[in-house]
């Protein structure tokens, strides 16, 4: 198990006047290998959840464990440096992590940090630059010349040059351009498949990550109100939506559509090729579109 | 102020921060007094600069900008300024007061407002974005979407004719993204505000009247979204991806069916 979470609570300023409770009672089992995406709205405490992953915050209660270190409540705090190199965080705003005056210093920083040669701590910031489409030329680029989306991806670098086994990123698309956005959650697929690394992305654009990931978690009020598969998820539509969760076109557009055709057990397409490419199969074998619209107007001011 | 037939008239504007480096190249573009114009392009071309000059808040580096009908300069910039409201990506990034109510009220009380005017326009524009019930509240305890109401409305008490939003709603959740386009839906509605808004997003291009795309520091494209959305040269060149709808209804039509159909089904069965 890469990680697991057995009744975690978390609160800020816990055991004062001014506590805030942000995790309560949360189980989760996330395998390892996995392409996980946490949802959820603002305030739902999947930024919190994050920070346990690699040891920044401790339980208040309940006890998680990353990899083979185990985190309690009650326990004595485990050494950490380990867990941090295997465990790569991204943050919400990643570019406020920059600080060097060039970007290899600061994407190298990181693995020098955990004990790279200078030489192999180079190979790697260009070795990541690369992954994330950026120009090798803006290696002696000061960072903050930069604009906030190529910032954003030089931060996201300086965190795979460190070549974690568990990568766990905070909203990372916000603020990219639309095919940067398709691109990082590609390349994130990319590593998972290949490097059978566990990814795990908070998001607000669930339909960025629908093509890859292999389950949800969905956070509310800090408890998990879902977790399960893509598939599980899209049937649960109705429950998630009436708990305040806003989905994604591509997933009410097919739940309308499912009903309308009885597509319901199928696996859902949510993509528009798919979508299109299922729609032509059951139009040319049910009739023209026009006739069913005709039949089901009909049937309506009946 | 309807006055001006044109909030902004940019001639020949370059801008960069390194001479080596030119963000902005030779921009001319006129925008409508209260339209609603989305500005696009992918990373690093020059979007949030613009919105700076726009914003009076850097110097172009030659051309000239017109505002309202006033040219932007050393001098003018002060009392341009005010005309003029920005809101950027991270809410957390522009809170100054103590609470939501101090924080609407500091701009007033930097205009040297009467009391009594700074209290009736901090509840006037709290009840405009409903959140008058948030007025005690920290800022720190308010969700992302609820921070970004906050902001648009300490912007709004300041009653300016412009409003500049850069990428306002790429930190907000879905459901907040919804609703702040609701929200820029009846300030377009209102007529009273020229609106600019720097994005990336499909939907808010899409209910925009016109997309102005940026690319290495020129004007690659000026035109209606769903012109944009069609183009999918124009769209791969800008690293746009058109929304969902659209692209479900290229498929369609790709295999011979029409998406309108689809849609509209949808939207008869809804009454």
């Amino acid at each position: 198990m890469a990680i697991t979470f057995e009744e975690v609570s978390y609160a800020y300023d816990d055991r004062s006047l001014w506590r805030s409770g942000a995790l309560e009672g949360v189980n989760l089992d996330i395998q390892p290998g996995t392409f996980m995406g946490i949802a959820g709205t603002t305030g739902s405490g999947k930024s919190t959840l994050l920070q346990h992953f690699n040891g920044i915050l401790k339980p208040t209660a309940g006890r998680v464990r990353v990899l083979d270190v185990l985190i309690g409540a009650e326990e004595k705090v485990p050494k950490m440096r380990e867990l941090r190199r295997r465990v790569g965080l991204v943050f919400q705003f990643p570019e406020q992590q920059l600080f060097e005056d060039t970007v290899e210093k600061d994407i190298c920083f990181g693995p020098l940090n955990f004990g790279m040669s200078l030489a192999e701590a180079k190979d790697r910031a260009k070795w990541a630059l690369a992954l994330l489409g950026l120009d090798e030329s803006l290696l002696q680029r000061n960072p903050f010349h930069l604009s906030g989306g190529q910032m954003r991806k030089v931060a996201i670098a300086s965190v795979l040059a460190m070549d974690p086994e568990v990568i766990a990123l905070d909203e990372p698309t916000a603020t990219l351009d639309p095919q940067s956005r398709a691109e990082l959650a590609a390349l994130l697929s990319k590593l998972h498949r290949e490097q059978g690394k566990t990814v795990i992305v908070v998001t607000h654009r669930m339909e960025e990550l629908l093509p890859y990931v292999d389950g949800w978690i969905v956070m509310k009020g800090g408890r998990t109100l879902f977790q399960g598969t893509t598939e599980a998820m899209v049937r649960e539509a109705a429950v998630l939506e009436q708990e305040g969760l806003a989905l994604p076109e591509c997933i009410t557009l097919w739940n309308r559509l499912a009903a309308e055709y009885g597509l319901e057990a199928e696996k859902p397409c949510l993509t528009p090729e798919s979508l299109a490419e299922r729609l032509a199969e059951v139009l040319s074998a049910g009739g023209s579109l026009r006739d069913r619209e005709e039949r089901l107007a009909c049937g309506e001011s009946c | 102020m309807a006055a001006a037939p044109f909030a902004y008239e940019l001639n020949g504007v370059s801008f960069a921060y390194a001479p080596d480096a030119p963000v902005l190249n030779e921009v001319t573009l006129r925008i409508a007094s209260g339209s609603w114009v989305s500005i696009v392009g992918p990373n690093g071309c020059g979007k949030s600069t613009l919105a700076k000059l726009l914003g009076g808040l850097l110097a172009a580096n030659s051309g000239t900008i017109v505002v309202e009908g006033r040219e932007l300069t050393q001098n003018s910039v002060w009392e341009i300024r005010p005309r003029i409201g920005m809101v950027f990506q991270n809410p957390d990034n522009q809170f100054i007061g103590s609470t939501v109510e101090e924080d609407i009220a500091f701009g007033l009380e930097g205009r040297c407002l009467a009391r009594e005017e700074m209290r009736d326009r901090v509840q006037r524009y709290a009840e405009k974005l409903e959140i008058s019930q948030l007025l005690t509240k920290h800022p720190a305890e308010l969700s992302g979407g609820q921070k970004q109401r906050v902001a648009i409305a300490s912007i709004l008490a300041m009653e300016p004719g412009i409003i500049i939003f850069d990428e306002a709603s790429s930190m907000l959740d879905e459901k907040a993204r919804g609703e702040l386009l609701q929200i820029w839906r009846d300030m377009r509605g209102s007529g009273e505000y020229t609106l600019i808004s720097i994005t990336h997003d499909a939907e808010e291009i899409m209910a925009s009247d016109r997309a102005i795309v940026l690319r290495g520091g020129a004007i690659a494209a000026d035109a209606a979204p769903v012109e944009l959305f069609e183009d999918e040269e124009l769209l791969q060149a800008c690293r746009l991806i058109a929304p969902y709808r659209v692209r479900l209804a290229q498929e369609l039509r790709k295999r011979g069916m029409d998406g309108e159909e689809i849609f509209q089904g949808r939207q008869t069965r809804r009454r």
